[in-house]
């Protein structure tokens, strides 16, 4: 009985969780499905060896290929996990895709065009964005330099892409018609493979952001409160407090920067930029998401890695005086 | 056994599939979708749906004997699950909406695209109005083809549509009378609108709905905004947009500036400023209470 009345008064919040979930989960699957079906493709139609054939050899222009191509492919985070998986079973090396899979949801058109619209025009954020991300992504990939791939995922991973690639359906066959049926087929068991990941992913960002609400810190809907938020003073407080949110809020790419415009009107650029960099590259979502495509220590290690690479960045930007050239 | 087992998972995998595929086509048909995301997302929402059918017909195509199971590697049941619990969020979410359309008004999309001719009799200055060049680039071009044409056969004045830098159309611009009346829908345009340019509109009179929001910690006393929720991408990104309108704290409007009230102000735009930042700021002249609209958000 206690706990129905408990329920029956927080009924508003059991609506905004809702809401927020749907919300989170209609955005999101779409440009999922999007990525699950292009990494299909690209499975079936695209031979084993081609795309190490005509893949740079030297790493660091492979890791340059990596960014443009995150640059060229306008996909959000959602998308960007199962293409980068797919990649990294056709042999692209390991740097270049952590490149691909940090700079594809940050520097691709769609986000400059979104950031440019939310900051009323201004070009330099854009400008900033752009750049820093792409700085934060090569050095993010030069951090897996002399890593093996085979390190990088579990036993219970490789079991589980053994199982998928059992059937003759799945590879294989020359028919267009059978390909068509295979993309189908591979798409579909990859989006069940990762959609428990994706789901719980949405559901704890949206514990996150019901947490926020409630506290003040953030609250969709409604006037930002800056209490919670570190003040302009503290430029380090700052940097840490902004990746630390947008790792908790898992927006959208293409909608980040008008939130950041709104509640981090007062706060240094640096900090701004920080929000709008880190948060496409890592966040809850994905890191859950990639821990369940992948493995657990690569999803950690690359959350990790991001998350000190930008910041160091951003300080290092603070400190030089750039950021009245960054907005 | 495994094989009826197996079956059976692909018996449930069809039927979710099935049913979530059916539900997104149906939410992103019917507008519902909106509620949760932007509107500019309906189309992939319904492709999501038709793509979630064309798997739901692959394993009923196994099902009715024609394919081998074993090649379609069946991944086991606990994948299903939360494809189930999103099922039953789903719905549970689609009949909050449903009951609370039962009490306001519904729109459809269509009606609101375009603007529509008003009613009202056409004097000498309101035919001189529609051939009137202010701005000239201001005005839509297809608006100054059907106002020569039409209005004087109709016997109606019709709404100038104005045509923002970035190729946006804003109803309820009245140029001719130096009047702006911002729709339910219109609100995000015509708030970048005056922003971007509000030494023109320095002096005209606004019109506007929305939900009031005094927060003490942000607004001054006098101050308020008539706000309305701007949705970017989704629920979850929600913001909110408004103009701060001026009024007299002592006055006969403070009984109907309380939070959270719908009300249709009426003022005249000037420019002012907010700790320190210069914006549009309006001197109310007229308050009434209203309806909230049919749909609860704006979109940019």
């Amino acid at each position: 009985m206690q706990i129905v009345c408990i329920l029956l008064a927080e009924e508003r919040i059991i609506v905004y969780a809702l809401n927020i979930f749907t919300g989170t989960w209609l955005e999101a699957v779409p440009f999922f499905v999007l990525g699950v079906l292009f990494s299909a493709v690209v499975a079936v139609f695209i031979p084993d060896g081609f795309i190490q054939r005509i893949f740079p050899r030297n790493t660091f222009a492979g890791i340059i290929f990596g960014v443009i191509g995150g640059f060229l492919l306008p996909v959000c985070d959602c998308a960007s996990v199962p293409v980068y998986r797919t990649l990294v079973k056709k042999g692209i090396p390991l740097p270049a895709a952590a490149a691909f899979l940090t700079a594809a949801p940050a520097v691709n058109p769609v986000v400059m065009l979104c950031t440019w619209y939310a900051y009323g025009g201004n070009i330099r954020i854009v400008i900033s964005r752009t750049l820093l991300g792409m700085l934060c992504s090569v050095l993010t990939a030069l951090t897996f330099i002399g890593t093996r791939q085979e390190t990088q995922y579990s036993e219970k991973y490789r079991f589980r892409i053994q199982r998928e690639n059992t059937g003759c359906l799945i590879t294989g066959r020359n028919s267009f018609s059978e390909k068509l049926s295979a993309v189908l087929v591979r798409s579909r068991q990859e989006f069940l493979t990762a959609g428990v990941w994706q789901t719980a992913g949405i559901a704890i960002a949206t514990v996150f952001q019901v947490w926020m609400n409630r506290t003040g810190v953030f609250a969709a809907g409604s006037f930002p409160r800056n209490s919670v938020l570190p003040s302009g003073g503290n430029v380090i407080t700052a940097i840490l407090g902004m990746q630390g949110l947008a790792y908790c809020l898992s927006l959208c790419s293409t909608s980040d920067a008008v939130i950041c415009s709104v509640i981090g009107k007062n706060l240094p650029p640096a900090a701004q930029l920080a929000f709008l960099v880190f948060g496409p590259m890592m966040d809850i979502k994905n890191t859950i998401l990639l821990s369940g495509m992948c493995s657990f220590r690569l999803a950690v290690r690359l959350a990790v890695t991001a998350f000190m690479i930008c910041f160091l960045v951003m300080l290092a930007v603070s400190s030089v005086g750039g950021e009245a050239a960054l907005l | 056994m495994k094989k009826n087992g197996q079956l059976a998972g692909i018996a449930i995998r069809a039927f979710l599939f099935g049913f979530l595929g059916l539900l997104l086509v149906r939410i992103a048909v019917d507008g519902i979708s909106r509620y949760f995301v932007v509107p500019r997302l309906s189309p992939f929402i319904a492709g999501t749906g038709f793509l979630f059918l064309l798997w739901a017909l692959q394993d009923i195509y196994i099902l009715s004997g024609f394919g081998h199971s074993a090649e379609y590697g069946f991944t086991g049941y606990t994948a299903f699950l939360p494809l189930a619990v999103f099922c039953m969020v789903m719905i549970l979410a689609a009949v909050a909406v449903v009951r609370k359309k039962n009490t306001v008004a519904w729109i459809s999309p269509a009606e609101y695209i375009k603007p529509k001719p008003v009613s009202g009799p056409v004097t000498e200055n309101g035919l001189k109005t529609l051939i009137k060049k202010y701005p000239e680039s201001r005005i839509a071009e297809e608006e100054k083809a059907a106002d020569s044409s039409s209005a004087s056969n109709s016997g109606m004045l019709v709404v100038h549509t104005l045509k923002t830098d970035s190729g946006k159309l804003l109803e309820g611009y009245y140029p001719e009378t130096g009047k702006i009346v911002i729709s339910d829908t219109d609100m995000a345009g015509w708030i970048t609108e005056i922003a971007e340019h509000t030494q023109q509109y320095t002096g005209w009179t606004v019109s506007m709905k929305g939900q009031v929001v005094m927060d003490p910690s942000i607004f001054e006393p006098g101050t308020f905004t008539p706000a309305r929720q701007l949705m970017t991408c989704c629920v979850a990104d929600l913001s909110v947009i408004g103009l701060t309108c001026l009024y007299d704290a002592k006055g006969p409007f403070r009984m109907l500036i309380r939070p959270d009230e719908w009300i249709q102000v009426t003022g005249i735009l000037k420019q002012g400023s907010f700790r320190g930042d210069p914006e549009p700021q309006v001197l109310c002249t007229s308050i009434e209470k209203a309806q909230p609209p049919a749909v609860p958000y704006v979109y940019p």
